[in-house]
C-alpha cells in the first residue's frame, strides 16, 4: 500500500516536472516573413480544423432527427463520423463526451507541436478551465467528497498533473491545511500567481492560515473562482500585449469582448443577491470586473456602481453602441436572452479572427468556436431526448 | 372490491345464514338476543354511513390525483427543459451543484389528518427550521448563465411541491382504500351473516318456546283428561257401590241417605204423608 502511494507520488512529480519543462519565452513573433518558421505548421493545422465545424445544414438535419439513432446516422456524414463507432448505448451525455474527447485530443495534438510563445499561448487558454477545476476540487475535498470520482468530473481542457497532486493532499482540516496546500502543491501550478495575488489582497491579519480558511468558508466558491479568472484574463491580456504585432491587434478585440461579457453577466446575475447591495457594489462587485475592455473604466468602475436592476443597466449600456444594440434585441421579445445574443456576437467576432494570417488569434478563436459547437450539440441532443418541438430546438447558434 | 365481497357474502349467506347460534332456548337468552339484534342494526347503519363518507372522499381524491398527475408531468417536462437551458448558458453545472450541496433547503413534514374516522398521512413542505437561502450555491454561474440556473432552481422547486402533493395524495388514497375495504367487509358481514344469524336464532328460540308451551298445554290437557276419567270412574264405582248397598238396606250412610232423600224424595214425602 505504502509502496503504491509512493509510486503514485513519484508519477505525479514526474508529470509536474515534465509540464514545467516548457520553454516559456516572449520573443517577437515576426510578421509575415518569419512567423511560418516556427508556427506555420501548427497554424495550418488549425485552419484545417476550422473546416471541420458542423455546417448550418448539418445542424438542421440533426435537429430534425426524432431519436438519437438517427443522430448517429446523420453525424456519420460529418466531421464527427468516427466518434460513435463503438458506443453501445446512446445518450446525450455519452455522445457529448465523445465529441469533447475528440476536441481535447485535437487541442493536445496542437499543444504537442507548439513551441515557444505558441506553447505559452495555448497554455494560457487552458488556464481558465484549470482554475475552475482546482476550485472545484478544493471545495469538494473540503466537503469531504471521494477523491477518485472528482477527476472524472473536471473539465477536460484544464487537466494537468497538478490536479492529481491536489487529490493526494490529505490535510484539509485545521487552519493550516489550506496554507500547506498552497505551499506544497498550488505553488507549482502555473496559476499560482493568481492565487497569490488574490490571497494577498484578502489577507488582512498576521495569521495567513486562519484567514485562508476563513476566506474559503465565508466567501462563496463562485466568487473566488471568478476573481481568479479575472486575474487570469488580465494576465492573458498583458501577455498578448507583450507579444505585439498582428496577434496583439486581433486578441485585443477578442479579450476585451470577453471582459465586457463577463462584466455584463456578473452584473445581471448579481441582481437579487447580496452582491447587489449598495455597500457591496463598490467593494465586492467592482473587484470582479476586469481592468480592461470597452466598458472600462467609465462603465465598470463608475456607472455600474449605480446599477441595481435591469433598467439602470440598460441606461448604463447606452453609450456603448454594440452592447446597447444587443440589449435592445434581447428586450424586444423575440425570445432570445442577452446570454444567447452575447454568444451570437462572440461567434461573429471569432469568425473574424480567422481573417488575416500569421497570428495566434486563430487558435483562440478555434477553441471558442469548438466550445460553442459543443454547446449547440448538447442543446439539440437534449431537446431531441426530451421530445421538444422544433421551435425550441432551434436555439442553437449558427457558426458557419 | 365491494362487488367481490358481496358475492362472497351471498355464497356465505346460503351456507351460514342457515346456521344459527347454539344457545339454550330460554326467555333470558331471547331478550339478550333481541338487544344484540338492535345493536347490530345500529352498528350496520353507522358503518354504512362511514362507508358512504369514505367512498365520496375517495372519488374526490381520485379527481384531485388526476389533476396533480397532469401538473406533475407538465412540470417535470418544463423543469428538465429549464435544466437544459441552464446547461446551455452556464456549462455543465451538475457536478458543482452535487459536490457543493450541504444542507437541504427543501424539507417535508408529515402529519395525520382524520377523515371519517380514518387517520390519513399527509405530507407538506416544512418551512420552519429550514435555511432560507442556499448560501453555498447562490452565486452559481456568476460570470455566465446565472439567471438560467436560478430559474432552473425555481422550476424544480415548483415541480417538487407538486410531487410532494402527489405523494401525499397517493398515500392517503391507499389508506382510504384499505379503510373502505375493511368497512365494506364489516357492513357486508353484518348484513349477510351476523344479523340473519341472530334473526334465525331468535326465530328458533321463539319456535322452541311456542312448542314447549304447546307441549305444556297438551300435557296439561291430557292430565286433565286423565284426571277427569279417573274421577268419572271413581264416581261410577261409588254409585254402583251405593246402589248395591242401598238394595240391602244395611248401613245407610249419610251419603246414601242424602242420595235416598234426593233421589227418592217423593217416596220420603209419601212416607211422611202416610204418617198422617
Amino acid at each position: 500500500m505504502d509502496r503504491d502511494r509512493q509510486k503514485e507520488q513519484e508519477d505525479v512529480k514526474r508529470d509536474i516536472l515534465e509540464s514545467a519543462a516548457l520553454e516559456k519565452n516572449v520573443s517577437p513573433l515576426g510578421g509575415l516573413t518569419q512567423f511560418n518558421i516556427e508556427f506555420g505548421f501548427t497554424e495550418a493545422i488549425v485552419r484545417g480544423l476550422r473546416s471541420g465545424f458542423l455546417k448550418s445544414n448539418e445542424y438542421r438535419q440533426i435537429s430534425q432527427c426524432e431519436i438519437l439513432e438517427d443522430v448517429k446516422l446523420t453525424l456519420a456524414d460529418t466531421e464527427l463520423c468516427g466518434i460513435l463507432q463503438n458506443v453501445n448505448k446512446l445518450t446525450p451525455e455519452i455522445i457529448l463526451k465523445k465529441v469533447e474527447e475528440k476536441f481535447v485530443s485535437e487541442f493536445q495534438f496542437l499543444q504537442s507541436l507548439a513551441v515557444g510563445p505558441l506553447a505559452t499561448f495555448l497554455e494560457y487558454i487552458t488556464y481558465e478551465d484549470l482554475i475552475t477545476n482546482i476550485s472545484f476540487i478544493i471545495t469538494s475535498l473540503i466537503r469531504g467528497a471521494d477523491p477518485e470520482t472528482l477527476l472524472a468530473k473536471c473539465l477536460p481542457l484544464g487537466r494537468s498533473p497538478h490536479l492529481r497532486a491536489i487529490m493526494t493532499f490529505e490535510n484539509f482540516e485545521g487552519s493550516d491545511g489550506l496554507v500547506e496546500l498552497y505551499r506544497t502543491v498550488l505553488v507549482d501550478t502555473p496559476v499560482a500567481p493568481y492565487f497569490e495575488k488574490y490571497f494577498n489582497a484578502e489577507l488582512k491579519s498576521e495569521q495567513p492560515g486562519r484567514d485562508i480558511h476563513r476566506v474559503y468558508n465565508e466567501v462563496e466558491i463562485d466568487i473566488i473562482t471568478n476573481m481568479l479568472q479575472k486575474l487570469w484574463l488580465e494576465d492573458f491580456y498583458a501577455y498578448c500585449q507583450s507579444l505585439g504585432g498582428e496577434t496583439w491587434t486581433m486578441m485585443k478585440e477578442l479579450l476585451e469582448f470577453e471582459a465586457d461579457r463577463r462584466a455584463i453577466s456578473i452584473t445581471i446575475n448579481s441582481f437579487g443577491t447580496p452582491l447587489n447591495d449598495m455597500n457591496n457594489r463598490d467593494s465586492e462587485r467592482k473587484a470582479l470586473y476586469c481592468s480592461f475592455g470597452q466598458l472600462y473604466p467609465e462603465a465598470t468602475m463608475f456607472t455600474f456602481s449605480r446599477v441595481g436592476d435591469f433598467n439602470q443597466l440598460s441606461t448604463a449600456l447606452d453609450p456603448f453602441k454594440v452592447y446597447a444594440d444587443l440589449w435592445r434585441q434581447s428586450q424586444d421579445g423575440s425570445g432570445r436572452s442577452i446570454t444567447d445574443l452575447l454568444y451570437q456576437h462572440e461567434v461573429k467576432l471569432m469568425l473574424k479572427a480567422f481573417d488575416g494570417q500569421s497570428h495566434f488569434a486563430s487558435f483562440y478563436a478555434w477553441t471558442k468556436l469548438k466550445k460553442q459547437e459543443e454547446r449547440n450539440l448538447k442543446w439539440i441532443l437534449s431537446c431531441i431526448n426530451q421530445r421538444r418541438d422544433q421551435k425550441d430546438t432551434n436555439r442553437w447558434v449558427k457558426i458557419m | 372490491v365491494s362487488t367481490q365481497s358481496t358475492w362472497e357474502c351471498s355464497c356465505i349467506s346460503t351456507k351460514m345464514a342457515e346456521q344459527r347460534l347454539q344457545v339454550l332456548p330460554s326467555r333470558m337468552v331471547l331478550t339478550s338476543l333481541k338487544e344484540r339484534y338492535v345493536a347490530a342494526r345500529t352498528g350496520h347503519e353507522l358503518l354504512k354511513k362511514k362507508s358512504d363518507a369514505i367512498k365520496s372522499r375517495l372519488q374526490r381524491m381520485l379527481k384531485e390525483i388526476l389533476d396533480v398527475k397532469r401538473r406533475v408531468v407538465g412540470g417535470l417536462k418544463d423543469s428538465f427543459f429549464s435544466h437544459t437551458e441552464a446547461t446551455w448558458a452556464a456549462g455543465n453545472i451538475n457536478h458543482v451543484v452535487i459536490e457543493n450541496a450541504r444542507e437541504a433547503t427543501f424539507r417535508v413534514k408529515g402529519k395525520m389528518l382524520n377523515v371519517a374516522g380514518v387517520k390519513l398521512p399527509v405530507f407538506e413542505r416544512a418551512t420552519d427550521g429550514v435555511p432560507a437561502r442556499d448560501k453555498d450555491l447562490a452565486m452559481l454561474g456568476l460570470s455566465k448563465g446565472g439567471q438560467s440556473v436560478a430559474s432552473c432552481k425555481e422550476s424544480f422547486t415548483k415541480t417538487l411541491e407538486d410531487l410532494i402533493q402527489l405523494a401525499s395524495l397517493q398515500t392517503s388514497l391507499k389508506t382510504l382504500d384499505d379503510a373502505l375495504k375493511v368497512t365494506n367487509r364489516k357492513v357486508n358481514a353484518l348484513e349477510y351473516v351476523i344479523m340473519p344469524q341472530i334473526n334465525n336464532t331468535i326465530k328458533y328460540i321463539m319456535a322452541e318456546l311456542d312448542e314447549w308451551e304447546r307441549e305444556d298445554q297438551y300435557r296439561i290437557k291430557k292430565v286433565k283428561d286423565i284426571r277427569q276419567r279417573e274421577d268419572d270412574e271413581e264416581a261410577a264405582q261409588r254409585r254402583a257401590k251405593e246402589n248395591a248397598m242401598d238394595l240391602s238396606g244395611i248401613l245407610p250412610t249419610p251419603s246414601s241417605a242424602k242420595n235416598f232423600i234426593e233421589t227418592r224424595s217423593y217416596e220420603v214425602d209419601a212416607l211422611m204423608d202416610g204418617d198422617d
